[in-house]
């Protein structure tokens, strides 16, 4: 049994983004990229994730920076967008791609600053997707156009690998997966996250002892770290793989221990959405260890209030 | 504009998002701030016996346009005739040159014979228009000619309107054009401000907002200083804003001499020189939430959080309780709690610490530590970018870096090896 839940930062990000795209009507929001060939994945699953028109404008680099800002004005202004919008009675929202363009034919960026009216009055919100290497140039060459974001989105390579990694592994193809995440770790071998995913991609595989080594390194990183939700995690992680070498006394020991966590976590901080999402899990991985076996009746107490 | 204050994180995060130039701001949101140095500048221009030539400088998002539309209103009170000339929309140049500004004065100027008291005055209104259109006829040349007789005044509005979109070359031909006529443009402006006032007896004062925005520092030094003879010449009192870098800038003595006052918005002072709490301005800042928002949502403690941790610059105040908003909604929760202000924080940290060069560290150690500023490049550059801030506290001034690089500081200094 593994109903451990692969820990997604890329969707944490994609959450955060989505939910600012709700709560917003005209935000500039920034989202830099460092490996272009993943993009799609990023803005496919940005598009799936929230319940909004998106609409593409794309930089031209044969006309100056003034003048794509221009096309950018008139794409927006159509009126074509708030007649879909109203019909499908979603919000519209603009993602404008390739403005390294505009850095490539070296344009004068601080241009950008005399739109700052302009795109502060757009009626929609709209998202600049760049290239992570431009973010500082756009902060220090338009200061007055970088001062008008609401967030830069950082989407990191190695947690778009770990999120390809996780979609392969939700299919059932963890050789695949494990592929995406030592991709991702051979970049970042010292990323707990991938560590994480890592162990519970081997434990679906039933590959126990070395899932465990992996959820070990880990909690050595989050313990280094006092990252107390990523700790949780891999108590919790621990709890099933050890429920599934039959190692019940233990099972039971970290179990105690990760809902001591949670609810320390919660009083000291609030709920959260992670807080939220592991004792879900945790609930559904007692109710199913209950029925299964009579030495974990007593736990029935430990999530009954939580 | 609503005068209730949000009572969900949704509303709340909309309610931050309102500009100062919405209707209905000053009657319902707009937070009076004892530090601004408005006041002074009115009596500036009350007491100047002749036309009032002044200067205003702000950190970016300090609050410098909320602060200007106000002294719009304050001298509207005052029976003063207010032209707002907000640089970024009217001009849209990156590359500003005096004659731009000269153009732009005109544009505002034929606007202002469409008042109702100027159309009245049919005869008065031809003869304006005479001179504008004789002005046209010189400025406006080959392009247009063709269809100059159809050349209307509204046409040359436009077409000054258009100049600031042109191509390079264009611009350059008509600023010369321009500059050869500059005696002349200045005294159709002079008689058509002269005329105004008599008509509606009331004295003309322009305020040109963000025209720091529009050019280099060099440039705008240069229209300042080359070209001072050409806005001390025009007839009205003239509100123009300039960069705070200008102030540290080697020749801004002779500017400072040129000019009368030069006005300076701080930040809001947050946090004293002693780095204790400054409890009367904070509340300044937690009484612009609360205006727009209910403490259901946000907690007094939150917005004071927010407050201290902005440095006193109330774009980066709004941005994180908006950021604040959306976490907590990301998380399904309808109050922002501590947690969330302070991931709120941490994203500020993170941008503020994009584009720092690892020597511009010791500098900023070295502003965190002394209080004390110098001219050099790196500072200007670092104040220019708001990595360092100037406060005034009892008319002197000192230095502090932003909290979120006294957050940097902070974490460098706990990964030093010891």
């Amino acid at each position: 049994m593994n109903p451990i839940v692969y820990y997604d930062k890329l969707d944490d990000s994609i959450s955060e983004l989505a939910s600012l795209l709700r709560l917003s009507s005209s935000e500039v929001i920034l989202c830099s990229y460092n490996r272009k060939t993943l993009l799609d994945f990023v803005y496919q699953t940005l598009k799936d994730s929230a319940d909004m028109d998106f609409y593409e404008i794309f930089y031209d680099e044969n006309v100056d920076l003034v003048e794509n800002i221009s096309l950018i004005r008139e794409r927006i202004g159509y009126k074509f967008h708030r007649i879909i919008g109203e019909i499908s009675r979603q919000k519209v929202v603009f993602s404008v791609f390739n403005l390294e363009k505009a850095f490539d034919r070296k344009e004068s960026i601080d241009k950008l600053n005399l739109f700052r009216d302009f795109f502060m009055r757009i009626e929609n919100s709209v998202l600049i997707w760049i290239e992570d290497r431009f973010i500082d140039m756009l902060s220090s060459q338009a200061p007055d156009f970088w001062r008008i974001r609401t967030k830069v989105f950082v989407f990191d390579e190695t947690e778009i690998l770990n999120s390809i990694g996780i979609a392969w592994c939700k299919r059932k193809d963890y050789k695949q997966g494990l592929e995406y995440f030592d991709n991702a770790l051979s970049k970042n071998p010292k990323d707990p996250l991938l560590l994480f995913n890592k162990g519970i991609a081997l434990g679906d595989l039933t590959s126990y002892k070395d899932a465990l080594h992996y959820i070990d390194e880990s909690l050595a990183l989050h313990e280094d770290s006092s990252d107390r939700m990523g700790i949780a995690r891999d108590f919790f992680a621990k709890s099933i793989i050890y429920y599934n070498l039959s190692r019940y006394n233990d099972t039971k020991k970290l179990l105690y221990d990760v809902v001591d966590i949670v609810k320390e976590l919660e009083s000291s901080e609030g709920r959260s959405r992670h807080t939220k999402s592991l004792k879900k899990q945790i609930k559904d991985f007692v109710k199913q260890i209950i029925e299964k076996a009579t030495t974990f009746s007593n736990l029935r107490n430990l999530v009954e209030d939580f | 504009m609503a005068a209730t204050r949000a009572e969900t994180l949704n509303d709340g995060f909309g309610s931050l998002s309102i500009e100062s130039s919405t209707a209905g701001f000053y009657t319902n949101l707009y937070v009076k701030r004892t530090d601004s140095p408005i006041n002074n500048l009115i009596n500036d221009i009350i007491n100047d016996p002749s036309y009032a030539k002044i200067l205003f400088s702000g950190h970016r998002g300090s609050g410098k346009t909320t602060e200007l539309y106000n002294l719009q209103s304050l001298l509207q009170e005052r029976g003063f005739f207010v032209v707002f000339v907000a640089a970024i929309t009217d001009m849209k140049t990156y590359d500003l040159y005096y004659t731009d500004l000269l153009l732009a004065l005109i544009k505002k100027s034929i606007e202002l014979l469409s008042l109702q008291p100027m159309k009245q005055d049919k005869k008065l209104r031809k003869k304006l228009e005479e001179q504008l259109m004789q002005l046209a006829g010189e400025l406006v040349k080959e392009d247009v000619l063709e269809t100059k007789k159809g050349f209307t005044l509204k046409a040359f509005a436009t077409w000054i309107g258009l100049f600031f979109g042109r191509e390079a070359t264009t611009k350059t031909t008509i600023r010369s054009t321009a500059e050869a006529l500059t005696n002349k443009i200045i005294s159709t402006f002079n008689n058509m401000i002269s005329s105004v006032e008599e008509t509606l007896a009331q004295k003309i004062v322009i305020i040109v907002d963000d025209l720091e925005k529009t050019t280099t520092e060099d440039r705008m030094i240069d229209i300042l200083l080359n070209h001072a003879n050409v806005i001390r010449d025009l007839k009205c009192h003239i509100v123009l804003t300039i960069p705070p870098s200008l102030l540290y800038s080697p020749r801004f003595a002779e500017v400072a001499m040129t000019y009368g006052t030069t006005y300076f918005l701080p930040p809001l002072l947050v946090r004293k020189k002693d780095g204790s709490r400054n409890n009367q301005q904070i509340g300044i800042m937690e009484e612009i939430v609360r205006r727009r928002i209910s403490d259901k949502i946000i907690s007094t403690s939150i917005v004071q959080f927010a407050a201290e941790k902005s440095g006193g610059l109330v774009t980066d105040f709004t941005r994180m309780l908006k950021l604040g908003i959306n976490y907590a909604s990301n998380d399904g929760e309808s109050q922002v709690s501590q947690r969330h202000l302070q991931s709120a924080f941490n994203t500020l940290r993170n941008e503020y610490d994009r584009g720092i060069q690892g020597d511009q560290y010791l500098l900023l150690e070295n502003v965190h530590r002394t209080k004390n500023g110098n001219k050099d490049q790196d500072f200007r550059n670092l104040l220019f970018h708001l990595r360092i801030l100037e406060y005034s506290e009892s008319n002197l001034s000192w230095y502090d870096v932003h909290p979120a690089i006294e957050a940097l500081l902070k974490q460098r200094d706990h990964k030093k090896p010891l």
